[in-house]
């Protein structure tokens, strides 16, 4: 019994934010950092980037991939597979309702009046998450130096995001075996 | 319209999901290739569908396979290609995930996310930029006519409000964000 209400408590939460996400997958960052770091305390929002970063670097939907791995760590693959059903079924129902009714485009611009308000919101979101996430990412002078980097590369340059995933990691990796050395050296 | 049938439509499908890298955005011009330039449907009647796309509740990505998946075969054909879309990636991330969990709190792993956060962090102030741009200025208009415009016209004025209403309910207040893109939309009817 437990188990089932976790199940729906997942569905309904992942489902609430599928309604209310538009766009790209990283519009629903700064609602997945509110309810599920701060409110429900599921995950840390650490882990939340960690999430963003692989999933943007594998293959499919940014937006799907965070949402399987939050529900893989609140209740294993079968959470998994819950919090991607409950992500993609607004998706479902309103497309589907959309095409059946929707005879001509310009049906839709009370949709689009609608999205500009909307795009000032979620820029405002994002802008919030942004401080607050990069607040607990960059903590000393070499994440600084990587955060510039990143920016920079993908934002001027417009370098592939998992070509800067790639290196960080090996930075981190590398970062950590010359420490041990380095350890292993003084001993 | 159906001179493709149900399992390639999946097949179709579950390629693009296999295949694109970097989310709803890569995966979009991979439908264009696939379903637009194979002669399947009409460029203008796509284009139509990314603009709904983008504009309705959902991530983009999914939304355009739904609605690809109906125009061939209705309900089932949306159910369909949705399914073909995120199964690789489920597959995928699950088991990765499986794997994160085991190894997350090795100190070589942990090593590697501290250097990956500030990237991850760039990543996001890129994000927000973007839609900075789309929500408070008028693209079309800084990119052709920048000279001859007034400046009033480049930027908008009511969005800009809207975003610094919502900052200070954000910052000052912690109001949920759910909250502020639920206002957003009612605002954008009437006053947008």
């Amino acid at each position: 019994m437990v188990k089932i209400k976790t199940f729906l408590e997942l569905f309904i939460t992942f489902f609430k934010i599928g309604l209310c996400t538009f766009g790209g997958g990283l519009s629903m960052l700064p609602i997945l950092d509110r309810e599920l770091a701060d409110n429900k305390k599921w995950l840390t929002s650490e882990e939340l980037m960690d999430y963003y970063a692989i999933g943007q670097s594998t293959p499919g939907i940014i937006a799907v991939n965070v949402a399987t791995f939050c529900g893989y760590k609140r209740s294993g693959i079968a959470g998994g597979i819950i919090a991607t059903l409950g992500i993609v079924c607004p998706s479902i129902i309103v497309i589907t309702l959309i095409a059946h009714l929707i005879n001509s485009f310009n049906e839709i611009v009370y949709v689009k009046k609608a999205l500009m308000g909307i795009n000032a919101a979620v820029a405002a979101n994002l802008t919030f998450a942004f401080f607050n996430l990069t607040k607990k990412a960059v903590k000393n002078l070499l994440g600084i130096v990587i955060f510039v980097l990143a920016f920079v590369s993908v934002y001027f340059f417009k370098v592939e995001i998992f070509i800067i995933v790639l290196v960080s990691i090996a930075i981190g990796v590398s970062l950590y075996y010359i420490k041990k050395h380095d350890k292993g050296e003084e001993k | 319209m159906n001179q493709v049938s149900l399992l390639e439509l999946f097949l179709i499908f579950f390629y693009i999901g296999t295949f694109t890298i970097g989310g709803g955005l890569v995966a979009i011009s991979m439908m264009k290739q696939l379903i637009v330039d194979r002669g399947l449907m009409d460029a203008e009647t796509f284009v139509n569908m990314v603009a709904v796309s983008e504009s309705t509740p959902g991530p983009i990505g999914i939304n355009m396979a739904t609605y690809i998946g109906n125009q061939f075969y209705g309900i089932p054909g949306g159910i369909v290609t949705t399914a073909g879309q995120v199964l690789p990636s489920l597959i995928c991330i699950l088991i990765i995930a499986r794997l994160f969990a085991k190894f997350h709190e090795k100190p070589v792993v942990n090593s590697a996310f501290l250097t990956l956060r500030p990237a991850t962090a760039g990543l996001v102030l890129i994000a927000t930029l973007q839609i900075l741009e789309v929500a408070l200025f008028n693209v079309s208009l800084t990119i052709t006519a920048l000279s001859s415009t007034p400046v009033t016209e480049i930027f908008r004025w009511k969005s800009m409000i809207v975003y610094g209403i919502s900052l200070v309910l954000l910052f000052k207040f912690k109001v949920h964000p759910l909250w502020l893109v639920f206002t957003g939309a009612v605002f954008g009817i009437l006053f947008l």
